[in-house]
């Protein structure tokens, strides 16, 4: 049984999500889209329901869409990060989240920089608990908006061979994205210096290359960030050299090719600034995809899903 | 631990058991069988048949049907938490705990605060197991001074002092050179050396085993290499001083093959005094 045939629904992992369960939220975040073309962006669906975010780490894009999310669909709104709040003051993740609790929120949007973090909120809480990335692990609404752009792009998926390229192994992105573009029919390769692929990722459904030799084959290249952030130690010698054999540039990506990144982006490490802003890049429209994705994921998991779906994205938009 | 070690006369007014048609087990005098068992003023009286001793009135019965009855256990490796974190555990409640569970003596780990690294931290300990251990309890020392890897400790006086063996456990000793002078040093003062294998800086912050329940989890592993190779680097070394070690921890199929490796190689080579257990 998947997560969402639960009573409680959370979203905890792309492997707890079936093919239809992905389907269904796409098509969700599809009707929400129309939303967000409207002058007045919000519909009441959540009106009254509390929504958490709650952040460990730092984050632009993840904890902004999510507040967006939230907003439009008229969910009550409370934002908390680590630095100036009681977690500052040392009080352990179980209190903060039985405090939490006692507000009686729908939803738990939390990232943290422990792997499981949200798999262990999800026992203590009543609420529904959304994983907006835990550790190394998994950052299962990011990778359901990257389905979401290419599928908006191309149609199917089915049959698209996608090159993940870069430092899977403190990727959270990675390990997510593999399970979801696989489950939607493509064939993943992961690429990148051995330092950098875990041993055993053949699990999750990809194949292995440490040389971009034959990128050539690839539909899509999902470049990931050097997570300067999370290394102790040196994985590579030099980003000099990483750049020279792994940086996607002009010269290595095909006209064809689409090229996608997660960001925030290290201009001139994994990237040149020229294949960035080409319009082969669905960087910018990742980000655009980030909102309906997540308004999907809130309705889906605080509603239940179901009939009631069209009708809210049909709803007359409420001034806020 | 033998049974003579115990004194009957703490059980002498304790009433005469009988365990009727139980699995009787003793690897060490070959006993495996269905079988009756007879204890009288606390010590073993009798085995026989299933259902073939008499027992008298004052006699209290077990019946043994699909139980075992063996010899006690004896535990080289426990942590009783004292002196330092007696919150966790003490002297009177982990020896408590391991009577319950059919054991008849234990050894303690030297990793408390403080470490057990001098001749004062051990004997006041031993002090206080004499008034608060409930079985036989004994001591190891550690190797290195705090645990640290860094200079041996007065393994000679520990020893004296009561020792049993020596052992950094829960850290491995990083330093080759120094553990070859731990090695050096057994010559002078006996104890197994008993070691926590690990090479840091391939375990890392590791959390599991690293292979692909580590990849898909996203959490930092632990390879196996990390283990396997301390020991074939402790196992030629103790062979090289003709020494004694005790593995602690096997937890990797590549630590076994190490362990076997080293013990075949022992035995063919001139250092046949070496010992590894």
């Amino acid at each position: 049984m998947t997560a969402w045939g639960d009573e409680r629904r959370h979203l905890l992992s792309i492997d707890d999500l079936g093919r239809e369960d992905i389907e269904r939220l796409l098509a969700r975040a599809e009707s929400f889209a129309e939303v967000s073309g409207r002058e007045i962006k919000k519909v009441p669906t959540l009106r009254g329901r509390t929504v958490i975010n709650l952040f460990y780490e730092a984050s632009t894009r993840t904890s902004a869409s999510f507040e967006l999310a939230a907003k439009r669909l008229s969910a009550d709104l409370l934002n908390i990060k680590s630095v100036g709040s009681s977690v500052d003051k040392g009080e352990s993740l179980k209190d903060t989240i039985q405090t939490l609790s006692a507000y009686d929120p729908a939803a738990i949007v939390i990232r943290s920089p422990h792997a499981g973090a949200a798999q262990m909120i999800s026992r203590w809480t009543p609420a529904s608990v959304i994983n907006a990335g835990d550790g190394k692990h998994e950052h299962p609404t990011q990778a359901l908006l990257d389905l979401y752009t290419l599928r908006r792009r191309l149609g199917s998926l089915d049959g698209l061979k996608l090159w993940i390229v870069g430092d899977v192994l403190h990727s959270r992105v990675a390990r997510s994205g593999i399970l979801a573009f696989a489950r939607m029919g493509c064939e993943v390769t992961v690429c990148g210096p051995p330092t950098l692929i875990p041993r055993g990722v053949e699990a999750l459904g990809c194949t292995v290359r440490h040389t971009l030799d034959g990128l050539a084959e690839a539909d899509v290249v999902y470049t990931l960030r050097m997570q300067l952030e999370r290394m102790r130690g040196a994985y590579v010698p030099s980003l000099r050299e990483y750049a020279a054999r792994y940086q996607i540039d002009s010269r290595r990506l095909t006209p064809t090719q689409l090229l996608m990144h997660p960001g925030p982006v290290n201009r001139g490490v994994e990237l040149d600034a020229g294949v960035i802003d080409s319009p082969q890049a669905l960087i910018v429209d990742q980000v655009e995809s980030g909102v309906v994705v997540r308004m999907a994921v809130l309705f889906e998991l605080l509603t239940g899903g179901g009939s009631g779906a069209r009708e809210a994205a049909e709803q007359e938009p409420q001034p806020a | 631990m033998n049974s003579r070690r115990l004194d009957p006369r703490a059980d002498a007014q304790a009433a005469d058991l009988l365990i009727r048609s139980a699995r009787l087990l003793d690897p060490r005098s070959g006993v495996d069988r269905n079988g009756d068992l007879l204890v009288r003023n606390g010590l073993i009286a009798e085995l026989g048949a299933a259902g073939s001793i008499e027992a008298s009135d004052e006699v209290e019965i077990v019946a043994g049907e699909g139980l075992h009855a063996v010899p006690a256990f004896f535990d080289p490796h426990v942590h009783l938490r004292t002196p330092g974190r007696e919150d966790e555990e003490d002297i009177d409640s982990g020896t408590r705990a391991a009577a319950a569970g059919g054991y008849c003596g234990v050894l303690a780990m030297p990793n408390t605060s403080p470490v057990v690294d001098s001749a004062s931290v051990l004997g006041s300990l031993r002090d206080r197991a004499r008034r608060e251990a409930r079985i036989p309890t004994g001591f190891l020392a550690a190797i290195t001074i705090g645990q640290a890897g860094l200079q041996l400790t007065e393994m000679a006086e520990l020893a004296d002092a009561g020792a049993v063996a020596f052992t950094d456990d829960g850290l491995p000793v990083r330093d080759a050179g120094v553990m070859r002078m731990a090695l050096q040093y057994q010559r002078l003062c006996g104890g197994v050396l008993a070691l926590h294998e690990e090479d840091p800086t391939l375990s890392g912050e590791g959390v599991m085993h690293e292979g692909a329940v580590s990849a898909v989890l996203g959490m930092a592993g632990i390879p196996a290499v990390s283990e396997s190779t301390m020991i074939a680097r402790d196992a030629a070394l103790a062979a090289y001083e003709e020494a004694r070690i005790h593995i602690q921890h096997l937890s990797a199929e590549q630590s076994v093959v190490a362990v076997e490796q080293a013990k075949a190689a022992a035995s063919r080579s001139a250092a046949r005094r070496a010992r590894i257990t």
